[in-house]
């Protein structure tokens, strides 16, 4: 658009001078002839003749004060004249340059304007210093009460931060909000877990249990036997994510883990999974709530006012969708039985959850059922149970902020909680963690509040939103295309669109 | 980023990419293929005077250049040119830094994509629009036979061709360098 706009005017001008007739095409340039008198002629369409002693073209005849003598043809002795100007008008570069940035600009647009849900992200975040980082950047551990988008839904959340360990002294944890949302975060406490050496703190619900260090499996293969066991040998951000199934966004896969041989029985054992979630779950609640468009905020009242039956839709798309299963063998050993689910809501930080074992289970061989690319899994591995854990709760000692000049910036930076944030905002709490080595997990608790965008509005459907809510299992049929068409550039979009990576 | 510094990073980074062209007739490249004119010179000298005005010739075996301004033909010492530059005709660069600003403020619907794209329009349209800025200008420290491809005589100041005969019509702007 731009560039065809001012095609006109975009243009360089490549002049050569040579005493010689020139090589240029006759056709693409002008060539201007000056003549030892001062006149010029401008001729297009020009050639050499008489053997090459003199050369004729159609142009227009130029006194030296520029006055335009004639128009027509001319032929002009190559003895008259003083130099040959070659003129070129091409198209510029820099044009072309931005033409292209042009066009890549256009497409983010579009693909914003069509499918805005892929442009935003969602949830508090929290950030804190990794062990295995030697530059001391912080990285995403983990994002709070993701499921939490009213006050009716407020929750508490308890995520590991797992990558960072207590050994006495002030711990950073940065807490920002990276969306189009409103938080309000009534708490962000750090649990803090004495532990010896080697051993970690994993929570299984709102339980926490110490543990063993983690062991991973010796081999893991998906339904068509590849092999997933080095993605999955460590919480290192390499993850395995698989599609979703074109046709339905419920469909289940299947990974098979087990061990090279299976260790003796502890007193109690568990598996662990650290993973989150993908794009599925972030897709279908935008999608929903463009569906309801300007009723959203009186579905979002009826949940205030209690209403089981708009608390519960919710619900049943989440149940419809599903966790991940922890599966073992039966008793057969000709089936698999689930033991376990685990649910947390959230595409952006990786999470850490335990199922335990039923007594004298060994894990010699574990299955996990999921829906297809519905989960993003860094690691499973196994652990012996050392006993229940008992946090010490730190609250922040120090609160310092950075307010978001974009949305109201004359806000008063919160001195304690609740702290409410804007896009942009970004809060620094500090936490004085006790002497000797602890476990560290994070609970935050709160709501947060989606802002409605102008572009949801055009997809306003509340039949459609109806449906959605009635009957789960379809609408994930339904939707199934729609995320499959943009499931490739989703990624890459609702990553780029935030401020930060895990 | 926030869009008051979006603004004022517009305000300031796009018109800085620019080189200012001074030439009055404000000939496009099309224009300056065929016109026949010279481009505009402005050139210092070791006195601290300032010369601006059509080129009408780089004379190498005189030491000389020829300007025409306010309908006078100067002739000016090489030896005594401190600094210069000729602009051969206008530049694309004033469309580009509105493209420029446009596509910033375009990407105001690119959600936080816009702290990736909004820096990068600036920065594709700076460079974009200095260099385009800069496609039509020559410097005197270039040296003189890239400035005398500029001139109306780029051969050099024909016999018996004076300030009258330069100026033998009244078109308008066309050598004065006036509106």
């Amino acid at each position: 658009m731009a560039a065809g706009s001012i095609g006109g005017c975009g243009t360089r001008l490549k002049r050569t001078l040579s005493a010689t007739i020139p090589t240029v095409n006759g056709e693409d340039a002008y060539l201007k002839v000056h003549m030892r008198s001062g006149d010029v002629y401008v001729l297009r369409n020009w050639k050499v003749i008489g053997n090459g002693n003199a050369v004729t073209g159609f142009g227009s005849h130029l006194t030296p004060s520029r006055h335009k003598a004639a128009d027509g043809t001319f032929t002009l002795p190559l003895a008259d004249v003083a130099l040959f100007e070659t003129n070129v008008v091409e198209n510029s570069p820099a044009i072309a340059a931005l033409a292209v940035v042009t066009g890549i600009s256009l497409a983010v647009t579009v693909a914003c304007a069509t499918n805005p849900k892929s442009c935003f992200g969602s949830c508090p975040t929290f950030y804190a210093a990794a062990d295995d980082r030697s530059d001391g950047r912080p990285v995403l551990q983990a994002e709070g009460f993701s499921d939490s988008i009213s006050p009716a839904l407020e929750a508490t959340d308890i995520d590991a931060l797992w990558r960072t360990r207590g050994r006495g002294g002030p711990l950073v944890v940065r807490m920002t909000n990276e969306a189009y949302e409103t938080h309000v975060v009534k708490q962000a406490d750090v649990l803090a877990v004495p532990i010896e050496s080697g051993q970690r703190v994993i929570a299984e619900g709102d339980r926490l249990w110490r543990t063993s260090d983690v062991r991973p499996f010796s081999q893991c293969r998906d339904e068509a036997g590849l092999d997933c066991s080095d993605e999955l040998a460590r919480v290192d951000d390499r993850e395995r994510l698989s599609l979703t199934d074109a046709t339905d966004l419920a469909a289940r896969e299947t990974l098979e883990l087990t061990m090279a041989a299976p260790a003796p029985i502890g007193d109690e054992r568990g598996i662990v999974v650290a993973a989150r979630q993908s794009l599925v779950t972030t897709f279908l609640m935008y999608q929903g709530l463009a569906y309801l468009g300007r009723t959203a905020g009186g579905w979002l009242a009826l949940m205030e006012r209690g209403d089981q039956r708009a608390a519960g839709n919710g619900r049943r798309i989440r149940e419809a969708l599903g966790g991940i299963e922890v599966q073992i063998p039966t008793a057969g050993g000709d089936g698999w039985r689930t033991i376990g689910e685990i649910y947390e809501t959230g595409p952006l930080a990786t999470d850490v959850h335990l199922v335990r074992l039923p007594s004298g289970e060994r894990a010699g061989r574990i299955r996990l059922r999921m829906p297809r690319g519905g989960w993003r899994i860094d690691h499973v591995g196994w652990v012996d149970i050392v006993g229940p854990a008992s946090p010490i709760r730190l609250e922040p000692t120090i609160i310092g902020s950075e307010i978001s000049k974009t949305f109201a910036p004359s806000r008063a930076p919160a001195q304690s909680f609740p702290i409410i944030t804007q896009p942009g905002d970004a809060y620094q709490l500090q936490y004085q963690v006790p002497a000797g080595e602890h476990a560290l997990l994070l609970e935050s608790r709160g709501y947060y509040l989606e802002w409605m965008r102008k572009e949801w509005l055009d997809e306003e459907a509340p039949l459609r939103a109806l449906h959605m809510l009635a009957n789960p299992s379809q609408a994930l049929r339904d939707l199934a295309p729609a995320f499959k068409a943009i499931e490739a550039d989703a990624e890459t979009m609702f990553w780029r669109s935030r401020y930060a990576h895990p | 980023m926030p869009t008051r510094s979006l603004l004022i990073a517009l305000a300031f980074v796009v018109p800085l990419a620019c080189a200012h062209n001074p030439d009055p007739r404000d000939r496009p490249a099309k224009v300056a293929a065929v016109d026949g004119y010279g481009g505009w010179i402005t050139v210092r000298t070791d006195s601290g005077v300032s010369i601006d005005g059509e080129l009408i010739s780089v004379d190498g075996d005189r030491g000389t250049i020829h300007i025409l301004r306010d309908r006078q033909l100067l002739t000016v010492p090489i030896l005594g040119i401190t600094s210069g530059e000729l602009y051969g005709y206008r530049s694309a660069a004033g469309t580009l830094s509105t493209w420029t600003l446009v596509g910033t403020l375009s990407t105001a619907s690119h959600g936080l994509l816009l702290v990736l794209s909004a820096p990068a329009w600036l920065l594709s349209g700076s460079i974009a629009t200095y260099r385009e800025s800069n496609a039509s200008r020559v410097e005197v420290s270039d040296g003189w036979r890239a400035i005398a491809a500029w001139a109306r005589f780029p051969q050099g100041l024909p016999p018996g061709v004076d300030a009258r005969t330069l100026v033998g019509h009244r078109r308008k702007n066309a050598t004065t360098g006036r509106r």
